[in-house]
């Protein structure tokens, strides 16, 4: 089972491609018989119809299995527990390439409809018509939505005597990637739940722990995406989430919580002993963070583990990416989540140390499947993989069919966000270290930094936010030891692209340390020249009035 | 909360009349060996604290779930196996303690209990459940304690309570254990008629949407508390239904529906009889989507046996809950009228939460044991037109000092008085057809244009704060208007208002024709379920007033199933 299962996903993927004739199935046939209907009646008075017409449709199949300290949870043993879903989305524009209702928000409002649809799947009957009627709810909804904000635009503008040369909207070709869809193969629960068992039961090993839950998820997305220009797309993302969360008391009374995720590539069982491996070592970090001792102020070097190192370049440069285009809205001066690297190309942003790319064609990273593979984009443009930054220079950003000036072609960059239409916006991005280093450069070189500096240790930091108990380990300069400490933050927002520049060194293992529709991220470790922490006050929590029970 | 919204036809449905009696051994259970050991290894300690945590309760349940439900021809399945454990706790003592509502303040995102979900006191070694409730029970008692301190501040600084009743009156110990196996249902046959009955919706362009559902829920309550209390009590819901719904160009919404609350599968409908009461409930949307809207009127009316159910919980009964009778924040509509006569002379009210069916029905306010341990017993609201009591938890109010039982809520939340099974009787009856003649003269005698007769309603709702206008109002789905020469024509948009002394005080004849209502009630201790049991009666005096309507339009297409063509209608 276990074997066919890696067999589906990982060999059947590049079978598929490059078919441009639109599939015949069920989705498709309810999604183009409903964009026709709509196209051609949809029609409110002294409003235009619609122009442009995107659906999406995503059927979830998921199994999870959950435990703590040894004990399955109960909400997930029913073996007939399956999440199966089928979620809807429509999105209308009217007016004309010209001039559309888009790029335009009236009180946090876009003309965007999401609609959320339980229905039918693997069952022998037809749910065509379930899902048409869902659709034809939808459209109508997002329709009704987008005309009353090309009014309101095309009023707007009139007011504020905006003009642009630009037309709202350029052409572009229509994109299409069709996969055939494989089917969701029920995994060997039973071992996967004692596997997971297994792993929640070395939580007993240490008397302090109150919980040791992991959960794994074993899911299949199928995207079915079309529009009115007749762009088309079809695939299945799988995915293997575990998730770890841990539950202590530190000796002074305060309740730590502190969790891991991580992402199979597969279950076989060499990947899960070498997920056995990291449990242990999760354990043991735990361990030593009980009862570790505060950190104090501190100024220096300090080495970003990736989960930090791809916060780091997030919130530096990473937004400045997307959503180039400034909207135009009613209740704000300026539209502050627009992004204005595009207007710096070739502008030096970032220490020459790295490389950063969107590979919205990249299918998985070491064999775990990337979440936001996006062969077409939402306006339906094929998408391209671009290099972001590189010798520290922008080289490239995402675009799409909406123009900035002198970018007037889509590179097929253009996703949803949840308010609004379409925007520029990233999808798997992988921050490459220029030369190769191992975990154990890196750190020596953060003790070589120490000792120039006349440092006794410097900082390793896991974790985006090193509050966490698991966050940050101290880096001995004499002897290289290791030390867990609690209760330090950064000092203010280092998080500027001028902190982009002070970096020493980049490598050590990449990882990817983020993998879902908000962001995937692959990143190596970053020595940051010079970072300040400072202690973190919190207020013991209570001791229990009762003591923990005797765990056997 | 402002108002209390109750019952709810699409709510989940019946319980069953399981053995009556023990059929297995406390010291078997699991959960309630856990449980029990917990309360032992702390109480003691807790009692000591400062202040002490005095009184401790846990609730376990497992529950599995069955829920099919079939639109427009194709089918979602979602089983499920829920369980959840629930730790309740009084910090204080009975006289004063964390659970008093605060004068003044806001009451409703104060927390009374934790809820854990998710853990399994089933597995050979239990830690992760035995390591829960600890950390539950330390973080209950801390919540407690904090808000015993706002107790006590709020009492000083607050105006006098009227009614200066204890909070809490200890529950007596009771044991008892009971046990039911799973029942198992032929889910493919169910969901054969279910999408069956779905097709009938097919060419009807006068329905927007549909839904025919199956849904069982059925599993084991645990509790155990520290006065030493121990229950294990099976409980099953299973209910068969179907909604059919319209929205009209006025912005109207309408609705019919149905439900068959059963305890086994054979007592489900045949095929031909459920697609027979679809086709009818689709023939009366469609003429409710081409009726006449309804005037706002007084009127004299019949309300047909269920929908008279409802009147009888939305306008007495919620207002006789024990604690609405001690919070100064309620209206106390009837606090002070016990042994004054509130209605007809021939009409009894009692609520009796340990009948378990009734004519064949099963009944959903079915129960033997409250959520604060107490064994229920029947009590009597109404005697031949006079008040004599009135529903209890273990908040005990002036002149009731005990628990009679009633202590009820969803899982999770705070146990007030509810009602079970609330069931007017009339020691005078007449057959319906001759109540229809009494409400004929009655418009004549009134020199109306018209009555009403209420043949349906899916809920609605009662204002018991003092500072809202003491109101109920009811949402009928089926109404006709009965002209004097005896012509019915149905209307939609009707709902019916009024206040409860004026209201109860109408009634002027009853039918014999007593039926069950079956829904779930939500007020502050979350969503319960209920049964109403009432003949048809014919008031003198009925408010009706215009049903609110949506403000936007229906989709500017029409439904694509109404396209498609097939469906016994074309």
């Amino acid at each position: 089972m276990k074997r066919f299962f890696i067999f589906i996903f990982f060999v059947m993927w590049p079978l598929g491609t490059a078919a441009a004739q639109l599939p015949d199935n069920m989705y498709f046939r309810a999604m183009n018989d409903e964009m026709q209907r709509a196209l051609q009646g949809l029609r409110l008075k002294d409003h235009p119809k619609p122009y442009f017409i995107a659906y999406w449709l995503s059927h979830h199949n998921s199994v999870t299995v959950r435990a703590d300290m040894g004990t399955l949870a109960p909400a997930v043993h029913d073996p007939n527990n399956r999440g199966d879903s089928l979620v809807l989305e429509a999105f209308v524009s009217v007016g004309s390439d010209k001039q559309d209702g888009l790029g335009f928000a009236d009180a946090k409002r876009g003309s965007w409809a999401y609609y959320n649809a339980q229905m039918p799947y693997g069952f022998p009957t037809a749910s065509y018509d379930s899902i048409r009627q869902n659709l034809w709810k939808a459209t109508d909804e997002a329709y009704l939505q987008a005309a009353d904000l090309y009014k309101k635009k095309q009023a707007y503008k009139q007011k504020k005597n905006i003009q642009d040369p630009l037309p709202d909207v350029v052409p572009a070709p229509a994109g299409h990637f069709t996969q055939d869809i494989p089917p969701f193969v029920w995994p060997d629960v039973a071992r996967l739940e004692q596997q997971v068992k297994d792993w929640s039961a070395l939580g007993k090993k240490l008397p302090f722990l109150e919980s040791f839950n992991w959960e794994l998820s074993i899911k299949q997305m199928d995207w079915y995406y079309l529009n009115s220009r007749g762009a088309f797309s079809q695939y299945a993302i799988p995915s293997i989430r575990l998730d770890g969360r841990a539950v202590f008391r530190q000796p002074d009374g305060k309740t730590s919580e502190v969790s891991v995720t991580w992402w199979l590539k597969d279950t076989a069982t060499q990947t899960l002993e070498q997920t056995t491996s990291k449990v242990e070592k999760f354990l043991s970090q735990i361990k030593q963070a009980h009862g570790a001792s505060s950190g104090e102020a501190y100024v220096g070097p300090v080495l970003l583990k990736p989960a930090a190192a791809a916060r780091f370049v997030r919130n530096a440069v990473l937004f400045e990416f997307t959503n180039s285009k400034p909207w135009l809205l009613t209740y704000a001066d300026d539209d502050e989540d627009a992004g204005l690297l595009f207007k710096k190309k070739h502008v030096r942003v970032s220490t020459d140390l790295l490389t950063v790319y969107d590979r919205p064609l990249a299918r998985d990273f070491e064999g775990i499947p990337l979440y936001n593979f996006r062969p077409v984009d939402a306006e339906g443009v094929a998408a391209e993989n671009l290099t972001l930054i590189e010798s520290g220079h922008v080289k490239d950003f995402p675009l799409t069919r909406r123009p900035l000036s002198k970018h007037h072609r889509s590179n097929g960059h253009a996703y949803i966000e949840r308010v609004y239409g379409p925007r520029e916006g990233l999808t798997n991005v992988f921050i490459e270290p220029k030369e190769q280093l191992s975990d154990e450069q890196m750190e020596e070189k953060l003790r070589q930094r120490c000792r120039e500096l006349g440092l006794e240790y410097g900082y390793i930091l896991y974790k985006a936010d090193p509050s966490d108990d698991l966050g940050i380990e101290r880096l001995y300069t004499a002897d290289g030891r290791k030390e867990t400490v609690l209760n330090l933050k950064w000092d203010g927002n280092f998080f500027t692209q001028r902190d982009l520049r002070g970096v020493l060194a980049v490598g050590g293992q990449e990882e990817l340390v983020s993998n879902n529709g908000n962001s995937v991220l692959i990143a190596p470790s970053i020595l940051m020249q010079e970072v300040e922490l400072v202690p973190q006050e919190h207020q013991p929590h209570r001791k229990p009035f009762i003591s923990k029970p005797k765990i056997d | 909360m402002k108002k209390i919204i109750t019952i709810c036809l699409t709510f989940i449905g019946s319980v069953s009349p399981l053995l009556a009696s023990e059929n297995c051994s406390l010291r078997d259970q699991n959960p309630l060996r856990l449980m029990s050991a917990e309360l032992k290894r702390g109480i003691k300690t807790f009692k000591k604290l400062n202040p002490p945590v005095y009184y401790l309760s846990y609730t376990y349940e497992d529950k599995h779930i069955i829920d099919l439900q079939a639109e427009q021809g194709g089918l979602l399945s979602d089983p499920a196996h829920n369980t959840a454990l629930v730790v309740f706790a009084r910090a204080g003592s009975p006289v004063m303690d964390n659970t008093r509502l605060l004068k003044g303040e806001d009451n409703y995102n104060r927390v009374f209990t934790k809820k854990v979900d998710g853990v399994d006191p089933f597995d050979a070694n239990p830690t992760a459940f035995r390591l829960a409730l600890w950390r539950a029970t330390q973080q209950m008692a801390e919540t407690a304690q904090e808000e015993f301190g706002k107790v006590k501040t709020n009492s000083q600084a607050a105006a006098e309570r009227q009614d200066n009743s204890n909070d809490f009156v200890l529950p007596p110990l009771s044991r008892f254990c009971r046990e039911q196996e799973l029942k198992t249902f032929d889910t493919e046959k169910i969901s054969r008629l279910l999408l069956k009955a779905s097709e009938l919706v097919k060419g009807k362009s006068f329905v927007q949407d549909s839904n025919f559902s199956f849904r069982v829920e059925q599993g084991h309550r645990y509790f155990a508390d520290s006065v030493g209390t121990q229950l294990k009590i099976p409980f099953l819901f299973v209910r068969l239904s179907y909604d059919l719904r319209n929205q009209l160009a006025d912005g109207a919404e309408l609705e019919r529906t149905n439900a068959y609350d059963v305890v086994d599968e054979n007592q489900l409908p045949s095929e031909e009889q459920f697609l027979q009461d679809v086709r009818q409930s689709l023939a009366e949307l469609e003429a409710l989507s081409k009726a006449p809207e309804a005037d706002p009127v007084t009127a004299p009316a019949i309300l047909r046996s269920r929908a008279m159910a409802v009147f009888v919980h939305e306008v007495l009964g919620h207002r006789l809950e024990g604690h609405r009778q001690k919070q100064d924040s309620f209206g106390k509509t009837f606090t002070s009228k016990i042994g004054q006569a509130v209605t007809a002379p021939f009409v009894t009210i009692v609520d009796d939460a340990t009948l378990s069916s009734f004519k064949g029905k099963p009944l959903r306010g079915f129960y033997e044991y409250d959520d604060e341990g107490v064994k229920a017993v029947p009590v009597t609201l109404v005697q031949a037109g006079v008040l004599r009591g009135f529903l209890m938890s273990s908040s005990p109010i002036e002149n009731f000092t005990v628990s009679n039982g009633h202590g009820r809520a969803a899982l999770g939340k705070a146990p007030v008085a509810r009602m079970g099974n609330t069931r007017l009787m009339a020691s005078q009856t007449v057959s319906y057809e001759e109540l229809e003649k009494q409400l004929l003269q009655e418009i004549r005698a009134q020199q109306k244009p018209y009555g009403y007769i209420i043949e349906d309603l899916s809920g609605g709702f009662t204002m018991t704060d003092t500072d809202m206008p003491q109101v109920f109002k009811l949402e009928p789905k089926l109404v006709y208007r009965m002209y004097p020469d005896g012509k019915k024509e149905i209307v939609r948009g009707a709902d019916i208002v009024g206040t409860p002394l004026v209201s109860f005080g109408q009634i002027l004849a009853a039918a014999d024709d007593d039926d069950v209502f079956n829904g779930t009630c939500g007020a502050e201790s979350g969503w319960v379920p209920v049964s109403a049991i009432s003949p048809s009666v014919l008031l003198k005096s009925l408010e009706i007033e215009r049903t609110a309507k949506r403000e936007k339009k229906p989709p500017l297409l029409p439904p694509p199933y109404s396209l498609v063509k097939g469906g016994e209608a074309k």
